[in-house]
């Protein structure tokens, strides 16, 4: 007998792999400003909710709806340093994965090639932030409803309550949650009006038991510092108007960028695939796939929880489109049944023992694998060359032995590095953009895309310099007036008046 | 009896029947949003004086006549033939008559969706809302410019295309026709052999057709192929479509070829087409034909791609994806609701055979240009159909005509066509409109000018530039006005104008 069975080699194959391509240097804009919010929970033994990071809002409340997160990414960059928060985001990359595998059909082989697939899609949004719990919890409750429509156990509804407490701590992102579980429901209803043909369909009272967990899941985010406040969390962040002017990732997406192609084409894989089906699709599969769909293409933060919803699908129906071809294939060409049966018999033929060394030694080269790709990025020196292509990391140093006095104006994507590194000097603005809202953040558009009033913005903050990307519009307007270079390098600038 | 036949006649021509309702009300939207759709692309005035050339001359310029920075450099003249008509139908009823031809073929587009989703599903209010729906996802693109051809020639393709797959069409011949007409009146006739490719493997892959019989698809292909190099430049037009859309840099540089931004409402109709897409073929209990899923896959993408192939989806997909749906309301037949539904269409199916149509959008046609002509201002803004202050150096233009500079003038990219508009042959361009044409190393230099890169300076130096005509509160108009040997000639809320003084 083989040690790992087919259907287990497989996936074990894939995770790792998928583990391998999700340890990256861990170098995130907004990192920084959520080691820095642990770090101030953990000092102050209360979570960090007033802001002191800035002197745009300097005194403001914040609903800090990520601060348990912080703690733990604090914890792991204290224990770990960047191998720690490396393998963090990792582990949760391959564990929401993990459970999509769960809810996937067909063949092993072709479960984890959709699965590598869709962490390909997914991959877009696996960083060191908070926002990574989300991509696990909004995994383990896709497992938990399908399990439950399969079962009808209400067991696995009872795990919706503690997900949601942990969710409405983590991350704010526990309204994707919601949203999905509303979609089952719709689906479900759908299938009760229209689609009688599905054998696993709920009955109306399990329907009612199912809305009552959304309804405490909604309710039991309130167990968190902020109470009431978490609510208002996804409305604050998506009232930001300017949001996907700064973000790129609340943009809608641009396929013309290859790395957010993948989800193109998974999109076209699953429309193709339910087009061709002969039967039509499970109201819970497609009205999440609508909701999500939907998601993703207003904002590819979503292209994760799309992956996660498309890819079962995406089994499913490849899987009974190959059933489909193989039975006409072998009925119409026979030699392609003797292809198939030769195939069984080598694989019957083929010893146990020899079986379980060739797969121990590929599970252990994936395991060599991924111990490497651990070490290489984490590397000190690949590490401060990544930091020195994204941050400002020499100007910041000059900038702490100088004597620039006054307000700063920052780039955005700075921010979070500069409340890290330069701790006593507060910045204009930051990735906070539910503490910064419309007002602070056009203000800043308006200065680096050379609004007629920028001048005047300058004024009002009383900006005496600015640390900006030595390419950006802002800084060659300044030098063409009477603001003099302080410092230079090959991707940041300090002028000062 | 006769009078009763008489009475029943008339009735019959006077009552509209609903596509003809959808084509007027499109009709008269596009003409209400004329000044809108003049003035938010700026090639219309070189279209204009490009078929304004051909006419005097009757020559056809296959080098550059309207720039400085590349003149006498071949041009493939892709759009010849709508500027032509662009031309002919300004000539005749000036800035009115562009926004007339332009409502007339967007709401002759939108009404071929209209009429094929009805053939391919019998219900008539399905059709219409796949019509509405697809009218509010390409008002985007109802713009005057020679795109506006390719919308309606796709619409016609897929139109016969479908017909020769049901088998209604025998005869090839009228594609390789309007190939012929495409291939001179815009450069994304391409568009036409795609969607025939997609029938075509589709229907191979459906064993619909052979390779060795029903060699009349494959003629369709061939023919448009032979038939789409008469045209002034040849195959040059194949490599002036495939040269641009290859080049990274100028495609991301041109808005109209950006993918679609979801979080702006405009778009929200496209999506929302997108999303009813996986709603009608996950409940379709049938297996999509080839080709149909190839069309609405395929265009789907190309759209996500670019949002300027909205209205081509718009025009190809949306009979196909009426089709489905109505295929998936037949399935529901049980539904009390569903049934009485289609018992309804039927009886509008029935009220729709014995009334002729026509009338209605006969009379509105022509009394649109009558009025039009006779000065009428039809537009939701009462503005007239002109070039706007706001949006175009008007005022700027009668400065510059008054005061006219020596040398050659740096211009802003977007008034490029306007300005050729206003001062062609007196004056070339630096820039404008024709992206393809002007090429990757041009625009970068422009780009470095207004952006004032390192060498901005020696860009303006190396081109002889002795004006510069920027919107007002430009980057670069700023460093101008610190500049020793620029000074401001001319400035409004629209446009500022500096000149060399050495």
């Amino acid at each position: 007998m083989p040690w790992i069975k087919e259907e287990k080699l497989y996936p074990i194959i894939v995770l790792l792999l998928i583990l391998i391509m999700a340890v990256r240097t861990p170098l995130e804009t907004d990192m920084w400003w959520h080691l820095r919010a642990g770090e101030e929970t953990l000092l102050n033994k209360e979570v960090y909710s007033v802001d002191t990071f800035s002197f745009t809002r300097e005194g403001a409340d914040w609903i800090n709806h990520s601060w348990l997160s912080q703690v733990l990414m604090l914890l792991i960059f204290q224990a770990g340093s960047y191998h720690g928060l490396s393998i963090w985001v990792g582990g949760c990359a391959v564990l929401s994965m993990l459970f999509v595998y769960l809810q996937m059909k067909g063949h092993p082989l072709l479960r984890s090639a959709v699965l590598l697939f869709a962490a390909v899609v997914s991959s877009v949004v696996w960083s060191p932030r908070p926002q990574i719990h989300t991509l696990v919890l909004f995994s383990i409750l896709g497992y938990l409803i399908f399990k439950y429509k399969r079962t009808k156990n209400y067991k696995y509804l009872i795990w919706i309550l503690p997900i949601f407490v942990l969710w409405g701590n983590l991350h704010g992102g526990y309204v994707l949650g919601i949203i999905l579980m509303g979609s089952v429901i719709v689906g479900e209803i759908l299938n009760k009006i229209l689609l009688k043909d599905f054998a696993d369909n709920l009955s109306w009272r399990q329907i009612s038991i199912f809305a009552i967990f959304i309804v405490s899941g909604f309710l039991v985010v309130l167990i968190n510092p902020f109470g009431l406040d978490m609510w208002k969390i996804p409305f604050n962040t998506v009232g930001v108007e300017t949001l996907q002017n700064v973000i790129s990732e609340w943009a809608s997406p641009d396929f013309h960028q290859v790395f957010q192609q993948p989800m193109l084409w998974m999109l076209l894989g699953v429309f193709s695939l339910i087009g061709l089906s002969k039967k039509n699709i499970d109201g819970t599969e497609l009205v999440p796939l609508i909701a999500f769909s939907w998601a993703a293409l207003v904002a590819r933060r979503n292209f994760g929880p799309f992956a996660i919803i498309a890819a079962p699908i995406f089994s499913k129906y490849l899987a009974s489109l190959i059933d489909d071809w193989l039975n006409v294939a072998t009925e119409k060409f026979p030699w392609v049944n003797k292809i198939l049966e030769q195939s069984r018999q080598n694989n019957k033929d083929l010893k146990p023992g020899f079986k379980n060394m060739i797969n121990l030694m590929l599970i252990g080269l994936l395991l060599v694998g991924v111990g490497w790709k651990i070490a290489d990025v984490n590397e000190r020196e690949f590490i401060h060359q990544a930091e020195r292509d994204v941050f400002p990391v020499d100007a910041v140093e000059w900038m702490d032995d100088s004597e620039i006095s006054g307000n700063v104006l920052n780039d955005y994507n700075w921010g979070g590095y500069l409340i890290w590194h330069l701790r006593d000097r507060p910045v204009f603005v930051d990735g906070r953009t539910d503490l910064f809202g419309d007002e602070i953040l056009n203000d800043y558009l308006s200065v680096m895309s050379l609004q007629p009033s920028w001048p005047e913005i300058l004024d009002e903050y009383q900006i005496n310099s600015v640390l900006v990307k030595s390419d950006s519009d802002i800084a060659r307007a300044l030098q063409n007036t009477n603001w003099q270079i302080e410092y230079q390098d090959d991707i940041s600038m300090i002028l000062s008046k | 009896m006769n009078i009763k036949n008489g009475t029943q006649n008339l009735l019959a021509i006077l009552i509209p029947r609903l596509g003809e309702i959808f084509f007027i009300a499109i009709f008269a939207a596009v003409i209400g949003l004329g000044p809108r759709m003049m003035n938010i692309d700026g090639d219309l005035g070189r279209h204009l004086t490009l078929g304004n050339y051909i006419i005097d001359n009757r020559d056809i310029p296959t080098e550059d006549i309207f720039s400085f920075t590349k003149s006498g450099d071949p041009l493939t003249p892709h759009e010849w033939l709508s500027d032509l008509f662009f031309a002919l139908i300004y000539r005749a009823a000036g800035l009115n008559g562009v926004v007339w031809l332009t409502a007339l073929i967007i709401a002759g587009s939108l009404w071929l969706v209209y009429k094929y989703s009805l053939n391919l599903s019998n219900m008539s209010l399905i059709a219409l809302l796949g019509g509405i729906l697809g009218a509010a996802a390409s008002s985007l693109h109802w713009l005057t410019r020679p795109h506006i051809f390719t919308i309606f020639l796709a619409a016609l393709w897929i139109g016969e295309l479908e017909k020769m797959r049901l088998g209604i069409r025998k005869s090839w011949l009228i594609f390789p026709f309007l190939m012929l007409i495409w291939v001179n009146l815009h450069g994304a006739f391409i568009a036409g052999l795609l969607i025939w490719a997609c029938y075509f493997v589709g229907m191979l892959l459906d064993q619909q057709i052979s390779l060795h019989k029903n060699q009349s698809f494959i003629w369709v292909g061939i023919s448009s192929f032979l038939v789409s190099l008469i045209n002034p430049d040849g195959f040059g037009i194949w490599k002036t479509g495939f040269g641009f859309l290859g080049n990274q840099y100028l495609v991301s540089h041109t808005a109209e070829y950006l993918p679609p931004d979801f979080q702006q409402p405009a778009f929200w109709p496209f999506l929302i087409l997108i999303l009813i897409s996986i709603f009608v073929l996950g409940l379709s209990k049938k297996k999509i034909a080839f080709p149909h899923l190839f069309i609405i896959g395929g265009w789907t993408i190309m759209a996500l791609f670019s949002a300027r192939n909205i209205p081509l989806y718009v025009v190809t997909a949306i009979p196909v994806l009426i089709s489905e749906t109505c295929g998936i309301l037949c399935d529901w037949k049980e539904s009390i609701l569903v049934d009485k539904f289609i018992e309804f269409q039927k009886k509008i199916a029935m009220t729709e055979e014995s009334l002729k149509g026509g009338f209605w959008s006969a009379v509105t046609i022509i009394l649109a240009i009558v009025l039009l002509m006779n000065g009428t201002r039809l537009d939701f803004q009462r503005s007239g159909n002109q070039f706007s202050e706001e949006v175009f150096p008007v005022q700027a233009s009668g400065w510059l005509e008054e005061n006219p500079p020596d040398g050659n003038g740096f211009n802003y990219f977007p008034w490029g066509g306007y300005l050729l508009y206003r001062f062609w042959p007196e004056r070339s361009v630096f820039i404008d409109g024709q992206t393809d044409f002007y090429g990757e190393e041009l625009t970068r230099e422009y780009e470095e000018v207004i952006t004032l890169a390192d060498g901005w300076q020696e860009v303006l130096q190396d081109y002889h530039i002795k004006w510069v005509i920027m919107p007002a509160g430009s980057v670069l108009g700023s460093a101008l006005d610190d500049s020793d040997i620029w000074e401001e000639g001319y400035s409004d809320r629209t446009a500022e104008i500096w000149m060399y003084s050495d």
